[in-house]
């Protein structure tokens, strides 16, 4: 188990934390955030090559602060795997290995290579590998030290987007065979939600919530976490003073809550809870299509109400309206598709 | 549709663009200033390194008197500043030996092969000198060293000295001299080979023949891993050892110890080769070199007062110039300066052939009677 | 591939580069063709050349491996830390080049000489440094440091510091990343480097002749058969010590090149 209890990094005048996280056996915990959020300084900080300016980081009820990385028995996985280019894959494996005889350390070198789908690849140097082999290399070989918690820094970041699934795949079984509490960094959302047993959201060094993925996505803590997470409708909204359930936007137009609203607030609505529909004479919600971007079998259709709004509509969908930039249309959001976030 | 000139940003004038010009300038700089040749006439002098100190003077006043004049002056041990003129073809305007023995057999017996003709035709000799044995001011065995006791702390061998080396050097055949002379002197008849053996890794031995001792120099010439004694192409780059304590003594001439301000053992007068009235004495003993395979000079030498001696190739780049600052060397101020850096002086001068002599030379000789 | 033109970049550079080439090996040239191989021989067979030439190749190493054990750490340190007075210490290192060499064998006598401080507290350990193969050592070993001590320093600087990291977490120690990390992917440099400073003590005259002119290295040898004996006598040992060096320059390069792939993509 990882416990970090007010754990700072400062590095370049950047501070990051007080951080409170902690990470179960077995439990796949991805620190989620924006680039230069400060997660790797984190990572660096608990495997022990970067100083930590407070807290504690305690590993398996040892608290590993003071104690030199070759000490504390947690395994680090970079971006770039960072394979030593003089040693061939097999020797990169073994490198963290300790005791057992020779033939036993082979053994094991090929049963890690073997799990993590790099059998055939032993003798190779790491300057003739792949972006995805290089990292389960780098997998195996942070594996084969017998790590008491594994950090990965960007992991998928330098692989091919076809590889990727596979090394999720090996990523989630491996860590969940082994029972070893997993701390992934990334900023990539979706890569977190495939993968996370529970999310942490890192912006500009603090730590704004954490959760079950789920949880996240759809009732974020605040405005950051939900424009990081790629909530695009993030609106300021006044309550209506004759009706507490009705939430009057700032560029006008109006939209039904489940709950009571406070004073002011700030609405939250995922792009593909906005219903788009006809444009009817009735006293309902209409905008402006402004722009229409084609995601994957998704389109991407912006709204001006006059405020502007992005509903994610499905393609098929889009060709049955017979959407097209300047056509009004009717817009309508289920009142508990509304999250609302406290003003400020 | 018209083609516009899309506007390159300006790049910002990094550490390469700055630094480059001011590179440019340094370099023509060095060029200009390395390059300023002297057009001055240049008179060359090479002589034995003992007469460094008053020579460098004699070289200052010299320009100062001739300005546009320009003297250029090295210094090695005797043998080799004759060596350098008759077999490094080196031009030299004036040479001085320490050893006036050695011009004659090395500069008259061989000629030239550009003109057919002998290198030298006269030497003039100027000056004198006595062998004395410089002590260290840093050497704890300073006060063991006397004119007594000198001799036998030598042979014992557990005071480091230094020699020039005798082949190159008249100062280091000299000092052998000095070894065998004192034999004759304190009655010691082993003390040469005793202060000698074991310290070389091929021996120099002595012979005797009809009265006369005739000390044989190995063409290699090594010192002995662990020996007490430092060996030294000129006796003047025994001077640096002294000051820093690496040897307690050193055979010198006098005037040296006197120019470094050296304290140093005198020597019995028929020891020290500086006595013209004991040169019978002097001639007991011989040095022989024993050159195989690169015998170009007349090996042996005959223990004789010390005299120097100078002379002008008959190759010299500028003879006139040559001629002119013998006459100066010769002359009162030459003799001044030499007399202030304790260089004994003879008086006059005696060329060794005065018909041979140039005219100016023959007259400073004459003047300085 | 009929009909390719040449850049006039490359022209260029293979012209300076004969150039260059030429004006190295004329002298050498020059002095092997005038030594002649009978001449080689005979050098070989005199007793004093192959003493001094064993001593000098023998001293020079030792002044190699001096400078390895305790330059490369040094060099490490360089590479990788940050102090204040860094840019000053580097400075210092690099002092030995410019100083002249008859300058640095005099700064060296008036500390290790006989009655220097260094000279002093050492006698007793039974180390003298005139005229003796230490004093030899020394005096090359000052000379020639800043270029085993630079040429590891840059190929450490050039070894990402974060595969060492990477080694900690495996639980490699900070000696034993260095060991099992670090230098097995800088050693190259650190031999060129090492190869610079055995070369530049063979060389070394001005320091050596005055903290040591007996044993005689062979430029002392050599300078002493120039002034003493004549050119003649002077060719053999400089030439039998330039063909060593050489030699032995070609072998490490060659036994140290890496094993070059043709990637078969070069631009026209």
């Amino acid at each position: 188990m990882i416990e970090l209890s007010g754990l700072e990094v400062v590095a370049g005048g950047f501070q990051t934390g007080p951080l409170d996280l902690r990470v179960d056996d077995g439990r796949y915990v991805v620190l989620l955030g924006p680039s230069g959020a400060g997660k790797s300084l984190v990572l660096e900080a608990v495997a022990g090559v970067r100083r930590a300016a407070a807290g504690r980081a305690v590993i398996e009820g040892v608290d590993v602060v003071g104690l030199p990385p070759e000490r504390r028995r947690v395994g680090l996985v970079f971006q770039d795997g960072l394979l030593f280019p003089h040693l061939t894959v097999a020797a990169n494996i073994a490198f963290g290995s300790r005791g057992g005889r020779g033939g036993e350390r082979r053994g094991e070198v090929e049963r890690l290579a073997e799990k993590v789908g790099v059998a055939g690849l032993l003798t190779r140097r790491p300057a003739s590998l792949s972006g995805g082999e290089r990292q389960r290399v780098a997998l195996a070989r942070a594996l084969a030290a017998h790590p008491r918690a594994l950090l990965l820094d960007e992991p998928l970041s330098a692989v091919d987007p076809e590889a990727r699934e596979g090394l999720q795949d090996v990523l989630r079984r491996v860590c969940r065979e082994r029972r070893l509490p997993v701390v992934h960094v990334t900023h990539d959302r979706h890569e977190a939600f495939a993968l996370a047993d529970e999310c942490a959201v890192l912006i500009d060094g603090r730590l704004h919530q954490t959760g079950r993925p789920l949880d996240v996505l759809r009732r974020p803590a605040d405005a950051a976490v939900a424009r990081f997470l790629g909530a695009r409708n993030v609106m300021r909204a006044r309550r209506d003073p004759r009706d507490h359930r009705v939430a009057l936007l700032a560029d006008g137009g109006s939209l039904r809550t489940a709950d009571e609203l406070p004073g002011e607030a700030v609405l939250v609505v995922r792009p593909e809870d906005v219903r788009l529909a006809p444009a009817t004479p009735d006293g309902s919600l209409t905008a402006t299509v402004t722009r229409l971007t084609l995601q994957g079998g998704h389109v991407l259709v912006r709204l001006e109400v006059p405020a502007a709004l992005d509903a994610l509509v499905p393609a098929a969908e889009v060709e049955r309206l017979g959407l097209a930039v300047g056509l009004r249309v009717a817009v309508s959001v289920r009142p508990t598709d509304v999250h609302v976030l406290p003003a400020g | 549709m018209t083609r516009s000139r899309q506007r390159r940003p300006r790049r910002p004038r990094g550490g390469a663009t700055r630094v480059a010009p001011a590179l440019a300038a340094l370099f023509l700089l060095a060029v200009a200033l390395g390059g300023c040749g002297s057009g001055a006439r240049q008179v060359r002098l090479m002589y034995a390194g003992s007469l460094i100190v008053p020579f460098e003077r004699l070289a200052t006043a010299f320009e100062e008197q001739n300005p546009g004049v320009d003297v250029v002056t090295e210094s090695h041990g005797s043998i080799q500043v004759l060596r350098h003129v008759t077999e490094l073809n080196d031009r030299v305007d004036v040479v001085v030996s320490a050893d006036e023995q050695l011009i004659p057999p090395l500069m008259y017996e061989r000629d030239d092969p550009a003109t057919g003709r002998p290198w030298a035709s006269w030497y003039c000799s100027f000056a004198t000198n006595r062998v004395v044995l410089a002590v260290s001011p840093r050497s704890p065995l300073a006060d063991e060293l006397t004119p007594h006791t000198w001799y036998r702390r030598l042979a014992a061998g557990d005071v480091r000295f230094g020699l020039a080396d005798p082949r190159f050097d008249a100062a280091g055949y000299r000092a052998l001299m000095v070894l065998q002379l004192a034999e004759r002197e304190y009655d010691e008849p082993l003390l040469l080979e005793d202060t000698l053996v074991g310290r070389f890794t091929t021996p120099i031995t002595v012979e005797h023949e009809k009265g006369v001792d005739v000390i044989e120099v190995p063409e290699i010439l090594e010192t002995s891993a662990g020996s007490n004694i430092v060996l030294r192409g000129a006796s003047i780059q025994l001077v640096a050892l002294l000051e820093s304590g690496d040897l307690d003594c050193a055979f010198e001439y006098e005037s040296v110890a006197r120019q470094h301000g050296l304290k140093y053992v005198r020597l019995p007068a028929s020891v020290d080769l500086g006595h013209e009235r004991l040169r019978d004495r002097y001639a007991s003993v011989r040095v022989k070199l024993d050159f195989r395979r690169f015998a170009s000079v007349r090996p042996e030498f005959t223990g004789d007062v010390i005299r120097y001696a100078l002379t002008i190739p008959a190759n010299a780049p500028d003879a006139e110039l040559a001629r002119r600052f013998v006459a100066f060397l010769l002359g009162p101020e030459g003799r001044r300066i030499l007399a202030a850096d304790h260089q004994p002086l003879l008086r006059p001068p005696e060329p060794d052939d005065p018909a041979a002599v140039p005219e100016e030379v023959r007259r400073a000789c004459a003047g300085a009677g | 591939m009929s009909g390719r033109r040449i850049s006039p970049f490359w022209a260029l550079c293979v012209a300076a580069g004969i150039l260059v080439v030429v004006f190295v090996a004329m002298p050498a040239a020059s002095m092997l063709a005038g030594a002649g191989a009978g001449l080689l021989g005979e050098a070989l067979r005199q007793d004093d050349v192959r003493r001094s030439l064993v001593l000098t190749v023998s001293a020079a190493l030792i002044t190699t491996v001096i400078g390895f054990v305790a330059g490369v750490p040094l060099a490490y340190l360089l590479a990788r830390k940050e102090f204040p007075g860094k840019r000053a210490v580097e400075g210092l290192i690099d002092v030995p080049i410019v100083f002249p060499h008859t300058a640095a064998g005099i700064a060296l006598l008036t500390v290790y000489g006989r009655q220097g401080i260094a000279g002093r507290l050492l006698a007793p350990l039974g180390l003298e440094f005139t005229e003796t193969v230490a004093g030899i050592v020394l005096a090359m070993l000052f000379v020639s440091l800043p270029f085993l001590v630079d040429g590891s320093r840059e190929a450490f600087a050039l070894v990402d510091e974060r595969y060492e990291h990477v080694a900690r977490t495996l639980g490699s120690s900070r000696f034993g990343a260095f060991a099992r990390v670090t230098f097995p992917q800088a050693w190259r440099g650190v031999l060129a480097g090492a190869l610079l400073m055995w070369g530049r003590g063979i060389s070394e005259f001005g320091a050596v002749v005055i903290l040591a002119y007996n044993p005689k290295v062979i430029s002392v040898l050599t300078f002493e058969r120039f002034e003493g004996f004549g050119l003649r006598a002077a060719q053999p040992p400089a030439v039998l010590i330039v063909l060593v060096a050489f030699l032995v320059f070609v072998l490490v390069r060659a036994l140290s090149a890496p094993r070059r792939r043709r990637s078969g993509t070069e631009p026209p």
